[in-house]
């Protein structure tokens, strides 16, 4: 364990290094991660002059999700994206060849080489609405909810990596994926805003399909509404499932791989 | 005439090889407008007015955003930056075809994929949703519609050209881009039409060209705005479109001279 920590450190110094060296593009992106939550805050605003609530949710709660979502978002580009996005390449050059015979897991290789700590900025800004909402809310809250609200973020981010990872899976089989990032926009699209505010049939297909609710909404729930435990515990039950089915499929998808090259 | 023409065949046979990624970009299309849809409902319940607008001319103007979008946003534009990178410029150069037309073309292809997909999927959800549209009836306001759709078009692709030539000077246009679409799409009244924002911001909006590539032609089939102002808002869009259009022959002009094609 403390072995892979300390090459996670590593992947992750190697990664600021190169980053660093292209320093016009880390400025944009930072750049990027700031304008972008400023014209969804601007969105926000303008709703909300209307309405005072959103499909049940206040202003403040909705400001909450966004920072939730936000920070799920900045996180699986920060840390997943670029690196599943990669594999089609990786088994087309050939390289990934070299990458399955190192002696360390490869689906940890292959999900965390690389750090994209440019978006990062965005981070920042989430947390700064998410603390800044939590303290403006009404009422009081244990620290049980901000306990499980941060735990279930984790737990969302777990739920997408392992989803993304079975969709790229594919991959060993079918070579070419051109579409992962607009997969995982799809899937994210309604994610924004609270599940509520979709008319089923969607709103079924949001909740238990892709499970948007559970990955999303629930974090921000359990941090500014009630708990509830029945929700919470069957959105880490899933969580933990589709952790293991994903690592899984994705070894018969190396094991595919391997008899194919040879 | 002929020859562009095939450029344009030749980018709808891209677009079906790499179906996948065409599909799943529709699908996102389409959960998009889904999610901007109920928004509204729930921001303007039916039967009141709000911001200036009632329920039906708000969801039509949602409702007919991404055709539009298809129509004017769709573009290939983005491969420039790759095409003089790669040294491919060179081999465009030699060809007896217009560079700027070519790629133009090529958006057409582009375009009418997306339209064509755009108006299916339209026609889907109008069955599904049923939701409360206008009908312009006034036929001089189609005509203008046109008109302005047309200079949009052309107005985006100056924009999107430009864009794309900034890869004489850089290995990577994919940032300068994904900040212009992202302004683009929230100035040019995607998700809010325009004049819900304060006076001042309408105002600024009204000089700069993003407005016009889709919150104009919605306001006019729409009937929202009268002839005189729609007068002037195309006589804007004709003197952005010149502007760009000579700035892009100078950026065009500069580069080529610095252009030295890598390895070919």
């Amino acid at each position: 364990m403390k072995r892979y920590l300390r090459i996670f450190y590593l992947f992750m110094k190697y990664s600021f290094m190169v980053k660093m060296e292209y320093r016009m593009d880390f400025l944009f992106n930072s750049l990027v991660g700031i304008g972008w939550p400023l014209i969804s805050l601007i969105s926000f605003e303008v709703i909300f002059k209307q309405t005072s609530t959103l499909a049940g949710w206040t202003k403040n709660e909705v400001l909450i999700l966004y920072g939730v979502f936000m920070i799920i978002n900045v996180l699986w580009y920060t840390l997943f994206f670029e690196n599943l996005n990669n594999i089609p390449e990786l088994i087309r050059s050939g390289k990934m060849d070299y990458i399955l015979l190192l002696p360390l897991s490869s689906q940890f290789i292959l999900s965390l080489r690389s750090i994209f700590l440019s978006t990062i900025s965005n981070i920042f800004i989430s947390i700064i609405i998410l603390v800044f909402s939590v303290i403006n809310s009404p009422g009081t809250f244990s620290l049980l909810n901000y306990l499980l609200g941060f735990l279930l973020i984790v737990n969302g981010l777990v739920i997408i990596y392992s989803i993304m990872l079975i969709v790229i899976t594919s991959s060993f089989w079918f070579i070419r994926f051109q579409a992962f990032g607009t997969v995982y926009l799809t899937m994210t699209e309604g994610a924004r805003y609270p599940v509520t505010l979709f008319k089923n049939p969607f709103q079924f297909i949001f909740t238990y399909i892709i499970p948007l609710g559970i990955i999303f909404t629930l974090p921000a729930k359990t941090i500014v509404k009630n708990i509830s435990f029945p929700e919470v515990a069957i959105a880490f039950l899933i969580g933990l499932i589709l952790f293991v089915v994903s690592h899984k499929i994705f070894y018969i998808g190396i094991r595919n791989y391997n008899s194919a090259s040879g | 005439m002929n020859k562009y023409f095939l450029v344009i065949r030749n980018t709808w046979y891209e677009i079906t090889t790499y179906r996948l990624n065409f599909i799943m970009w529709r699908f996102r299309t389409v959960l998009q407008l889904l999610t901007i849809y109920f928004l509204w409902t729930i921001i303007i319940p039916s039967g009141s007015q709000i911001f200036g607008y009632t329920q039906p001319q708000i969801l039509t103007y949602i409702l007919l955003s991404p055709f539009i979008t298809a129509l004017v946003f769709a573009t290939r534009t983005q491969e420039i930056g790759a095409n003089i990178n790669d040294g491919d410029l060179s081999v465009y150069l030699l060809r007896p075809i217009n560079y700027f037309f070519y790629w133009f073309a090529r958006d057409t292809g582009d375009k009418v994929m997306n339209m064509t997909f755009s108006i299916i999927e339209l026609s889907v959800l109008y069955f599904l949703l049923r939701p409360p549209i206008i009908i312009q009836t006034n036929f001089m306001l189609y005509v203008l519609f046109a008109i302005v759709i047309i200079l949009a078009v052309i107005l985006q692709f100056i924009i999107g050209a430009f864009l794309g030539l900034i890869g004489f000077w850089s290995p990577e246009i994919w940032a300068p881009r994904f900040i212009y679409f992202i302004l683009r799409d929230f100035l040019a009244g995607l998700i809010f039409p325009i004049d819900i924002f304060p006076r001042v911001f309408r105002m600024v909006m009204e000089f700069l060209p993003f407005q016009y590539l889709l919150y104009f032609p919605l306001k006019i089939y729409l009937g929202q705005i009268s002839i005189p102002v729609i007068l002037r808002g195309a006589s804007i869009m004709i003197f952005w479109i010149l502007l760009l259009g000579f700035l892009l022959y100078l950026v065009w002009k500069k580069g080529l001279k610095e252009y030295s094609a890598v390895g070919r």
